[in-house]
């Protein structure tokens, strides 16, 4: 099966993108909640929560999940108001 | 960082009787609300709030000692909830995609000519280091990994389909993006250079 021109620039963005300190999918979701509340606030992420931002930007699957987790927290803070 | 909402959940849902049942009820409203949303116009609604939230529950009520205060409890919470909820949508969505259609006959990079861009020697060179690094310093599991993750396949969904799990999917692959990386420097190219030019 080929590579689209688009799969190959993913490759290539994820290539380019890797560090030795990237954080794992466990990781991640250990510090996810606290990243949300942080984002929804629109406080300034710490350099922690940067390596968390790294992650969600090269793992589709960690981002489909926080971006659910944003929509799910929205949803739970209008009722609650 | 403690918080007067940690202490309140933490201690009723650790509770027994009727101030356990109450918490868990309250919680499970809350949960399948923000459910709702989450499930709603994903993976073609194959997966309601109500299905889901009881796994979730579950889940959350096993780790209750893991709860740090790190966030607010019902954010906490609604992280597992979440994940639980996606993992569902995606098991049942890739259900039917077996690895062997996924994969075919291999990784190859032949984009279409007019899709080229840039100068186009420079493209090829890259293109053609690319392929020697993809079939030279990967295994075929990362290779496998690789070309499942650029299809759309989740990498839960890949590391269940081979026995794996999802850190461990993802350490293969982040491995295999360093080679890969490791590569172009040894051959000269930098991170930037190849952004540049394929990116």
């Amino acid at each position: 099966m080929s590579l689209s021109k688009q799969q190959i620039q993913t490759l290539v963005g994820l290539i380019a993108a890797t560090e030795s300190d990237d954080l794992s999918c466990e990781d991640c979701f250990g510090r996810i909640g606290e990243f949300a509340e942080k984002s929804l606030e629109g406080r300034e992420l710490s350099e922690g929560m940067q390596l968390i931002q790294r992650h969600l930007e090269q793992c589709p699957c960690c981002s489909e999940e926080y971006k659910a987790l944003i929509e799910a927290l929205q949803e739970i803070n209008v009722e609650q108001v | 960082m403690a918080t007067v909402e940690k202490d309140d959940w933490v201690e009723r849902l650790s509770a027994s009787g009727e101030v356990r049942d109450q918490a868990v009820t309250e919680l499970r409203v809350i949960l399948v609300r923000g459910l709702a949303s989450t499930c709603r116009n994903r993976y073609d609604n194959r997966v309601q709030a109500d299905d889901v939230v009881q796994d979730a529950l579950i889940k959350i009520l096993d780790k209750l000692h893991t709860f740090e205060g790190r966030s607010k409890f019902t954010t906490w919470a609604m992280t597992i909830a979440v994940r639980t909820a996606m993992s569902e949508m995606r098991r049942r969505h890739f259900k039917d995609v077996s690895m062997e259609s996924l994969l075919g006959d291999g990784m190859r990079f032949e984009p279409a000519a007019n899709e080229a861009s840039g100068d186009p020697s420079e493209r090829d060179d890259m293109l053609t280091k690319l392929r020697e690094l993809v079939e030279t310093s990967l295994t075929d599991k990362q290779r496998d990994a690789v070309h499942a993750l650029l299809h759309g396949m989740p990498v839960e969904v890949f590391a269940e389909k081979t026995g794996s799990n999802r850190n461990a999917v993802y350490k293969l692959v982040h491995d295999a993006r360093a080679k890969l990386r490791q590569g172009f420097e040894q051959a000269g190219y930098k991170a930037k250079d190849i952004s540049a030019v394929l990116a």
